[in-house]
């Protein structure tokens, strides 16, 4: 089977580079992007199967990120999981609202954070979510 | 420091030391409002902290306090008796008392009894403290002067006794009437009080009476001035009297002649003396001689002729000293003049002299009669001093004022003061007498208020909202009701106190940003080569490395904490309160320490109470609780050793302890065991240390779920912390679902919709069924609408002990709550056909939305409980095309 890849949107590169070489570890392809921009353009061209994302960033914020993805018909299946230091309650709400699969704070546990990529990446994840919503 | 001078610094409320005694058990909160008080720039506290009553009673004794901090619940004592002690002790001291949750009655109870105002710990911060504190010592300093006031006014009026002082409304309704009213017309206060001043006092057959008394008041309507005139009036056993009533005319706000104050003195004798003169001479010396009233006998040359013994106390002088010389005073007759007579011991007398012609010796000559009014004239000025001073204190204040008063049962504005001139820059007086529906139409709420702070006679306070396409500011108002009809209003602008706020948390959510990104990236450095993901690690490169992780995860969490702690400070921590089963929650919590505990081989024991109702708690903050004090327990607990985590059913509370059979903590640390960074000398064991402020978080989450946390411990023993929460009752809960969920839609200005269930002939069915069966019913019922409604954010409550299903349902129109009804019809009408329930049962169906058809939280319940809210029946009358609502 061909590697996993997930792109990592984030605007600190030296926390892209560390988590690239954590990702890689664990066996995946990453992609990075240094802003919301890049990163929107880079999951329409490369379609990544996850997205990490953090929040506080230069030309596009993570939010309007999540969202122009999510409503996009090439990018909406992407899981999209945020890593971010601005962990606040209105910022978690609103990350689920817009549609995102799982919300993580920095610092993170590097443990935590493989384990919830690997679920969701199973197949049939993304499937069983978008049961979960039509039957709400 | 003597007595005066105590007194007089604590009437200055710009002094520079404000004293201020707190008597307050935890000592972390006495931190905070230490650090609080010292942020003031422009005042300078001296902060006195007590943990118990004893000696905060001790400290009141020795004076130099300014303002009492209370917190009721005390080691030594609890409840509103700690602050009736407080109050025994210092009646002259303003006190404020400081509770856990908004809503504490025993708080409220405090206001009522005199303290000046109570503070919800939390949500204090700096500006607010100092406000109170400012506030209370402001407003103890007015109620002193006004209850010395009225005591001095009280004083006067009563302490004539040959002066009259009657008080009437325009109808003539008697209002008032002292002591010498009382000696002088024979009837007590409380006979006339009430009753109409003419059919007292004036006979109906004297014409010319009554006609000079509808001259009097007509006179004092359209002029507004004082007069004087003389008038016969009867006393209770029906002696005619002649009295010399000064009529003064009272003013409401708008200039109006409300009333009027009578004060009447006795010339009876006086008057007759003139009278009777002429016709004998000789009989009348005798009268002369023995009047009360000054009389002297003036010649046409303005030689004096005669003085009674009065006139020589008047002058202070002896006839011999007076006779035979000039009179001194210009004499014209048939008026009045009042006179200044400097008496011979010193001072001035203010006299009313009143001039007559007549004869002495055969000789034409004037007789002038004397009265001392001094006394009268000393009272008229005090009576209107202390009105001045009690209207200068309501205009000086540098906050927007406005008086309204209910006429015709609409609020209209009466009055506002210099303040209020100031911020709607002169455009106030415009607004005089307008509505209040008229002056603020996109502001109902201040209608409720009013009529809730007049109908209550109590305090009420309000923040208000910036107004989209109004106003952008924040208001703090406060509604303080003025007998008999009136209602006075301060209201002081907030934003800028807001905009700090704001900018606080902005900042402390910035740099928790800023630190915690860098502190990411060499976490994860650090972790990727420790755990050999780049490449094998020798034995030394491994430990150093798990050093350092070690550190930064320390690091982390000191951050994480700082943080908790800043914005506890800031009155920023929220709570997200649901209902949670407590039990599940510290098994949970205790088992995922099972790997730490695991390595110490550290047993861990629930003993729990599973059948307990669910606790309306933050399931995160609680769990930060537990998960703090647990990790406690096992970094102090030795190996082999065992953590108990109980739950026990208290009644009103329950209580969740973490015992541990560690080392102990001797009782000199317990004290300070909860204070910020008390680290202290329980032996370290290996793994992880702590930042010294979890238990101090501890404390302010349990606290601020109106709980309480404390330590049992022996050392060598182990130690328990134990803590509880308060089981609210079904309504509380669902009281405080509805306070909050209000508070989000004014935030928001968006709509708030109830959809409301309820039985209609609940004790029917109960009657045919057993209580259980009911309650099943009602579980059920609720269970249908939680499964129907779709969002995250939709709350369902239970209301009158559970007999009304609520959902709650945010930012919802009218429109969506209706077919969130209709969907919920049916999911009950398909259960009643299936699941048999009573046949005779029948639903109340119906929605209520904020604010189309009510505007505050009040009208709200009032609608639910009084089933306005209902637009449908399910059930039997239903099916038979029976509707009623």
């Amino acid at each position: 089977m061909d590697k996993k890849r997930i792109l990592v949107v984030d605007d600190e590169p030296n926390f892209v580079r560390v988590v690239q070489l954590r990702l890689e570890a664990a066996g995946y392809e990453v992609l990075v992007a240094f802003d919301g921009m890049q990163g929107v353009s880079t999951a329409h061209k490369e379609k990544p199967d996850l997205i990490i994302l953090d929040i506080m960033m230069p030309a596009m914020h993570g939010h309007r990120v999540c969202e122009a993805l999510k409503k996009s018909a090439k990018t909406w299946t992407i899981p999209i999981i945020y890593l971010t230091a601005k962990g606040s309650k209105e910022d978690e709400e609103l990350a689920y609202k817009l549609g995102a699969e799982h919300f993580l704070t920095k610092p993170y546990e590097p443990e935590i954070l493989l384990e919830i990529i690997k679920k969701a990446l199973e197949p049939g994840a993304q499937l069983k979510k978008a049961e979960e919503k039509g039957s709400s | 420091m003597n007595a005066t001078n105590k007194n007089s610094e604590l009437r200055n409320p710009n002094s520079e030391i404000i004293r201020v005694l707190l008597i307050e058990d935890s000592p972390g909160y006495a931190e905070i409002v230490k650090i609080m008080l010292d942020k003031i720039a422009d005042t300078r506290f001296d902060l006195v902290c007590v943990r118990r009553l004893a000696e905060g009673l001790e400290c009141l004794g020795e004076g130099q306090i300014d303002v009492v901090l209370l917190d009721l619940k005390l080691p030594d004592s609890r409840g509103i008796d700690t602050f009736d002690r407080v109050y025994a002790q210092a009646p002259h001291v303003p006190a404020i008392v400081l509770t856990v949750t908004d809503n504490d009655e025993m708080a409220i109870g405090a206001v009522k009894k005199g303290a000046q105002d109570y503070l919800v710990k939390e949500q204090v911060d700096v500006k607010s403290l100092v406000q109170a504190i400012r506030y209370a010592i402001e407003r103890k300093r007015v109620e002193e002067d006004l209850k010395e006031t009225n005591i001095f006014l009280r004083n006067i009026l009563d302490s004539s006794s040959s002066i009259s002082i009657i008080y009437n409304d325009l109808e003539g309704k008697i209002l008032f009437w002292n002591k010498g009213a009382e000696n002088m017309f024979g009837y007590k206060a409380e006979e006339v009080v009430g009753r109409c001043k003419a059919d007292i006092l004036y006979p109906e057959d004297d014409e010319e009476t009554q006609k000079t008394i509808v001259g009097i008041r007509s006179f004092i309507v359209s002029n507004k001035q004082e007069i004087s005139c003389e008038v016969r009036e009867v006393t209770k056993d029906g002696h005619p009297l002649w009295i010399n009533l000064t009529c003064t005319p009272r003013l409401d706000e708008k200039g109006h002649v409300v009333g009027i104050l009578g004060i009447g003195e006795d010339i009876t004798v006086r008057k007759w003396t003139e009278e009777a003169w002429i016709s004998s001479e000789a009989r009348l010396r005798t009268i002369i001689q023995h009047d009360v009233d000054a009389i002297i006998i003036v010649d046409r040359k303005g030689i004096t002729r005669f003085i009674n013994p009065a006139a020589e106390v008047l002058f202070g002088r002896k006839r011999e000293d007076i006779e035979g010389k000039s009179f001194g005073f210009p004499v014209v007759p048939g008026e009045k003049a009042e006179i200044d007579i400097v008496r011979k011991g010193g001072g001035i007398a203010v006299a009313e002299m009143r001039t007559v012609e007549t004869e002495w010796d055969k000789e034409p000559a004037y007789l002038i009669s004397i009265r001392d009014i001094t006394e009268r004239k000393r009272m008229e000025e005090e009576l209107r001093h202390s009105e001045e001073r009690a209207m200068a204190q309501y205009k000086g204040i540098p906050i927007p004022t406005y008086t309204w008063r209910k006429v015709d049962g609409k609020f209209v504005l009466t009055d506002y003061n210099k303040a209020a001139e100031e911020v709607t820059q002169g455009k106030m007086s415009d607004l005089l007498g307008k509505k209040v529906e008229d002056v603020y139409p996109d502001a109902p709420e201040i209608v409720g208020d009013l009529s809730r702070c007049l109908q209550q006679k109590t305090l009420i306070t309000r923040q208000t909202q910036p107004k989209p396409g109004k106003t952008s500011k924040y208001f703090d108002c406060t509604y303080a009701y003025v007998p008999p009809d009136h209602v006075m209003v301060h209201v002081e602008d907030i934003t800028t106190e807001k905009e700090i706020d704001r900018m606080k948390s902005e900042l402390i959510s910035n740099v928790s940003h800023e630190l915690r990104t860098p502190l990411t990236t060499i976490k994860e450095g650090i972790t990727l080569v420790f755990d050999g993901s780049l490449g094998h690690l020798n034995t030394d490169q491994e430990a150093v490395l798990a050093i350092a992780k070690q550190d930064i995860d320390r690091l982390a969490r000191l951050i994480n904490d700082l943080l908790d702690i800043s914005k506890i400070e800031a009155g920023r921590m929220e709570l997200k309160k649901s209902s949670v089963d407590i039990s599940s929650l510290a098994e949970e919590v205790l088992f995922s320490f099972q790997n730490q505990a695991g390595k110490k081989y550290i047993q861990l024991k629930p003993r729990l109470k599973k059948t307990l109702p669910p606790l309306y708690i933050d399931p995160d903050k609680i769990s930060q609780v537990l998960a703090n004090l647990i990790s406690n327990g096992i970094k102090f607990t030795p190996e082999n050793g065992r953590i108990t985590v109980g739950v026990k059913d208290k009644g009103k509370d329950v209580e969740i302890s973490v015992a541990d059979t560690g080392v102990g903590i001797s009782q000199d640390n317990i004290a300070g065991l909860f204070d910020r960074f008390s680290q202290f000398s329980r032996v370290y064991g290996p793994g992880e240390r702590g930042t010294g402020l979890g238990l101090a978080i501890s404390k302010e989450i349990v606290e601020m779920h109106g709980g309480r946390i404390w330590v049992e411990s022996e050392v060598g023993e182990g130690s328990t912390v134990t803590f509880s929460l308060p089981q609210m009752s079904r309504d509380e809960i669902f009281r405080e679902y509805l306070t909050n969920g209000l508070r989000e839609a004014a935030e928001k200005n968006c709509p708030l919709s109830l959809v409301v269930a309820r039985m209609k002939n609940l004790e029917k069915i109960e009657r045919g069924n057993t209580g259980e069966k009911v309650f099943e019913i009602l579980q059920e019922i609720e269970g249908l609408i939680v499964r129907t409604l779709r969002r995250k954010t939709d709350i369902v409550s239970r209301y009158k002990y559970g007999e009304i299903v609520i959902a709650i349902l945010l930012d919802t129109p009218k429109k969506y709550a209706l077919s969130v009804k209709e969907r919920i019809r049916q999911a009950i009408e398909v259960e009643m056909q299936e699941k048999k329930w009573p046949k005779d049962m029948e639903i109340f169906l119906g929605v209520v939305t904020y604010p189309d058809d009510a505007q505050d939280e009040v009208e709200l319940i009032n609608k639910i409980s009084k089933g306005f809210w209902a637009d449908e029946i399910i059930g039997e009358r239903a099916a038979q095309g029976g509707k009623d609502g």
